[in-house]
């Protein structure tokens, strides 16, 4: 009797014929990337936890050919083209002795090692109930794109141009206006998705397709052509460690192909066939051991829920969520197959073993949103002094001691990448307002700002309730700027920044946390003070006034963590090759 | 004052009892001749006044001690569950009861169990919260069970069973068409001769000893002995049993049947006859998992699953037998040379003869040629046919002057002799 043991994960093969089907006309403006495509397809949807059944070029041409006759690529059409072209090649990868015995681990129950077969009769074959289990556990893919395209955005601009003339031997400037349109804008967007089939094959061999699940995507990426940089800043896609040369167009593309697959990954690793499970085979206190790792993908700070059975008055065994846990160290079972990976609970009560586990997929992107007040800093009247534009004014009148701040970040956990379990990289964009400053009146309303992007390196400690201490670098730039009568500025001073903070988190569900933060932020030095004055640019370069500038000090905030499950656009996804613990 | 002590002493032999509260299992698969492998439940009801406590108790020892009545189970469906219990009658119970704590103290329970799944197969919360059930596969060794039972006297060993009436002697053969001879059918195919050779191995690693013939010829004295008596004449198991003198001998018949996916797998049916009466004994069937080649391993797999539950039933049979002692079919033909008086004298003559002997007979058949008994013989006192033989003659010449009790063939477990007119 094949038994299942609860939570058991059994290994799934999948095949695809490595064709994606693309209709007429839903491709426009746009040279399909179909060997990056390719590539991230099989990143992130040929995962570890399934096994690949490879089939025949042969067999994936001629899937291709008849393919093109089709006119729509509907769920029934494309089952009837895999009866026809690819499932009796899978069938014959699945009866491939070599093969079965490669995966029969995968089908056999801990106490089937113990067995009168496996000790004393020391089979290779798969008996009758493990090949059921092995012919019913092969899925095929079929990766669609319903339309790929490229935008531009034009802008029109206002050029002018001097004409140099010269009448009587003397000179006479003339400015000639005109309009240009130009391409501000390129956008590439990908809408598509795919169709899982899984192959059921009855005890007499009779094969059947179903359907179970069309997963969907869209992803965009931009560039701007009018940027000086571009040709520069995209002329390689780096992917993992993996790089090629690209035309700014081509990277575009490649960046929502990223985007577009590795959603359709995290989608895929959502279908409940596919999700990874396992049961509870060691516990202490809330670190419990599973027997999973690796060779099924999993990495640091993968969540999983923990559920167990309740017998209800029917007699009917219900499963109960009973709280969530995230992988503290992963087991390298692809070398020793004994070697556990351990969990650590953050929520619920403590279980024990024979409790079981199922994945939680997620992005592995956190979006945090934190308000705060800063203290300490100092920004005086003699920092906003416009001497150096023989102007003899302060733009401000009374000094700026605090600020209130709005910080938008988002986070990408890097545990995988460094073998360090709750890192992560985090790229922030704050906004501060300053409290109680005083424009003087030639300047108008200047609305006072700050400006900081920062990238942070964050580590977390604890479980529910957290400690994390976060290290980062970046700029912050003050802004005053109006247009008044006397004055059309725009003045700005530009420092570098390094902050260490400290915050408390608390996971009110597996996707929510609330943090409390405070912070400490120095600066270096401004790096430059610059002024626009009716489009005239100035610069002070008398840093001795700036010795007692500072944007700095003690921040206090509170905010939220929010962990993203779809983005539609690329980011940090060149990471995702480099997670290997 | 009495009822008070009654309840007091009952309720503490609940608390304490060391006897599983499941006592469900089922069993997976016979591994070897020592070793099965069991699937059973084991349930915990959590401490204390209110649901709350019991829940709290749950978390806090649920597993711990779900799983040690598990492991209890295991040993109790061993003991008293499945076709055939170690423990089969009442008499053997009584025995055991005094002794059931020593079956499931903690440490002789994880010495009986040699292999213990780290997996729980499940593991429900029953009662509203308040109970815990688990069940989980463990592999047990029968062979540490045995030798407990028999140290402690609630089974006797085979050993003993050896030395007071020999162990008895076995003989394996596969079932064959009538006419046919089990012996060639054994040489001329390979599988039948592995079913038989697996057999073998297994009853010997059981003590039993195991006779092997490979000779049709002789058979051919019983032959003509029971052509006569008209029963069982084309039966040629149950002739070279009786010829070789085995007490009692197995006889199998297996084929293969198609499985799902392209598998084949092997069913066997193993009967167990005593050979004095051709008395069936027991029988089961075994069943293989299906599979892809592997036809051999098969066939092994299918006889584990029968045969142990047939030797139970076979040391079940010795036991009781050996309360009789040992069993000799004995078949006396009477010339023809005497007439209708003569053998009516001579028949009772060696009726009384034989019931001063014996410690019991059955009479099979008595026809004016032939007489067919089966008769118990004490096995200190005959320890060897020919003294049988020997005290039967002498007691017949005793009672009678009619005729010569002689022999034709002996061995230890057939008495073949004629009385002639000389």
């Amino acid at each position: 009797m094949l038994y299942s043991q609860q939570g058991n994960y059994v290994r799934k093969s999948i095949s695809s014929p490595r064709t994606i089907l693309i209709s007429t006309n839903s491709i426009k403006n746009l040279d399909f990337d179909y060997k990056s495509f390719e590539r991230f397809l099989n990143f992130y949807i040929e995962v570890p936890r399934f096994d690949q059944n490879k089939l025949p070029e042969k067999v994936n041409q001629n899937f291709e050919k008849k393919a093109k006759l089709i006119n729509n690529y509907d769920s029934i059409n494309i089952s009837r083209l895999l009866n026809k072209t690819i499932i009796s090649e899978i069938l014959e990868i699945l009866n491939d002795p070599d093969i079965q015995k490669s995966r029969l681990k995968n089908f056999r129950n801990e106490s089937q090692f113990y067995s009168f077969a496996d000790t004393k009769g020391k089979s290779l074959n798969l008996n009758s109930e493990e090949l059921k289990s092995m012919m019913n556990s092969a899925y095929i893919y079929i990766p669609y794109i319903s339309s790929a395209r490229s935008h531009t955005n034009r802008q029109r601009i206002v050029t002018q141009d001097t004409i140099l003339k010269y009448r009587k031997g003397v000179k006479i400037e003339k400015v000639k206006y005109d309009t240009l349109e130009v391409v501000n804008k390129y956008l590439v967007e990908i809408n598509g998705g795919i169709i899982w089939y899984r192959l059921n094959i009855d005890e007499n061999g009779k094969t059947k397709i179903n359907m179970i699940e069309n997963i969907t995507a869209s992803s965009s990426s931009h560039y701007n052509p009018n940027d000086y940089n571009s040709r520069k800043k995209y002329r390689r896609f780096y992917f993992g460690n993996d790089s090629w040369r690209t035309s700014p167009e081509q990277y575009i593309q490649n960046d929502a192909m990223l985007s577009f697959c590795k959603e359709l990954g995290l989608r895929t690793k959502k279908i409940e066939d596919f999700q990874l499970s396992a049961q509870i085979i060691e516990a202490n206190k809330r670190t419990y051991g599973i027997d999973i790792g690796r060779a099924e993908g999993l990495n640091l700070d993968d969540g999983f829920y923990i559920y167990d059975l309740e017998e209800d008055i029917n007699g009917n065994e219900i499963e109960q969520k009973i709280g969530y846990a995230r992988v503290i160290k992963t087991g390298n079972n692809l070398e020793n197959p004994n070697d556990l990976s351990y969990i650590k609970q953050i929520m619920g009560p403590i279980v024990a073993e024979g409790s079981y586990i199922r994945e939680h997929t997620k992005l592995g992107l956190s979006l945090d949103v934190q308000i705060g007040r800063s203290s300490d800093v100092w920004i005086k009247p003699k920092h906003t002094s416009l001497t150096f534009a023989d102007i003899d004014q302060n733009i401000i009148e009374k000094d700026v001691k605090n600020i209130s701040t709005f910080a938008i970040g988002l986070s990408y956990n890097i545990a995988a990448i460094i073998n360090l379990t709750q890192s992560y990289i985090k790229l922030e964009f704050g906004l501060g307002f300053p409290h109680g400053q005083k424009v003087s009146d030639d300047f108008g309303n200047g609305k006072m700002y700050i400006l900081s992007p920062y990238l942070n390196l964050k580590k977390r400690f604890g479980s529910r309730l957290f400690n994390g201490i976060q290290l980062g670098a970046g700029f912050d730039n003050l802004f005053i700027s109006d247009s008044t009568e006397i004055y059309d500025y725009a003045f700005n001073i530009f420092s570098t920044n390094f902050k260490v903070e400290n915050e408390i988190g608390f996971y009110i569900n597996p996707e929510l946390v609330i943090i409390f933060s405070s912070h400490y932020k120095t600066n270096i030095y401004p790096l430059s003070v610059n002024l626009s004055l009716h489009d005239k640019n100035y610069k002070n370069n008398n840093s001795y006034l700036f010795n007692d500038f500072y944007l700095g000090g003690i921040s206090i905030n509170i905010g939220m963590i929010y962990e993203i499950k779809n983005i539609g656009t690329n980011i940090f996804g060149r990471l995702d090759p480099l997670k290997v613990y | 004052m009495y009822k008070f002590y009654c309840t007091f002493f009952l309720s503490l032999n609940f608390f304490f009892s060391q006897e599983p509260i499941s006592k469900q299992a089922t069993l997976i698969e016979t591994i070897s001749s020592s070793e099965v492998m069991v699937e059973s439940v084991g349930i915990y009801y959590g401490k204390g006044k209110k649901n709350r406590h019991k829940r709290k108790d749950i978390k806090k020892n649920g597993l711990i001690n779900a799983l040690a009545d598990a492991r209890k189970s295991c040993i109790y469906f061993i003991l008293f569950g499945s076709n055939d219990p170690l423990l089969a009658s009442d008499e053997i119970v009584l025995k055991y009861k005094n002794h059931k704590d020593f079956f499931f103290s903690s440490s002789n329970v994880s010495r009986y169990i040699t292999y213990e799944d780290s997996k729980i197969i499940k593991k429900v919360t029953i009662d509203n919260g308040t109970g815990l059930k688990v069940t989980k596969r463990f592999k047990v060794n029968k062979k540490y069970l045995l030798n407990d039972l028999e140290e402690k006297e609630i089974l006797i060993s085979n050993q003993k069973l050896s030395k007071m009436l020999g162990n008895p002697f076995i003989l394996v053969l596969p079932s064959v068409k009538k006419g046919l001879s089990p012996i060639l059918a054994l040489s001329a195919d390979k599988y039948l001769k592995h079913s038989a050779t697996v057999i073998e191995s297994y009853l010997t690693s059981r003590n039993f000893d195991v006779v092997v013939s490979e000779q049709v010829e002789v058979i051919e004295n019983l032959n003509n002995a029971q052509a006569s008596l008209g029963d069982q004449g084309e039966d040629l198991a149950y002739q070279l049993a009786l010829s070789i003198g085995s007490d009692i001998y197995f006889q199998f018949s297996g084929k293969f049947e198609d499985g799902s996916y392209g598998t084949n797998k092997y069913s066997i049916t193993i009967r167990v006859f005593e050979t004095t009466t051709g008395r069936l004994l027991g029988s089961e069937t075994g069943y293989s998992k299906s599979r892809k080649a592997e036809k051999m391993l098969n066939i092994e797999e299918a006889i584990n699953d029968a045969i142990d539950k047939v030797i139970t039933k076979v040391i079940n049979y010795w036991n009781l037998d050996l309360q009789n002692g040992i069993q000799y079919k004995t078949i006396i033909q009477i010339s023809s040379e005497f007439d209708n008086e003569e053998i009516e004298e001579i028949q009772f003559s060696l009726m009384d003869a034989m019931d001063n002997m014996v410690n019991e007979s059955k009479e099979n058949i008595i026809t004016d040629e032939t007489m067919d008994y089966v008769i118990w013989c004490d096995p200190i006192k005959y320890n060897k046919t020919s003294k049988v033989y020997r005290t039967l003659k002498s007691n017949f010449n005793k009672k009678s002057n009619l005729g010569t009790l002689k022999k034709i063939n002996i061995n230890r477990k057939i008495l073949l002799l004629k009385i002639d007119n000389d």
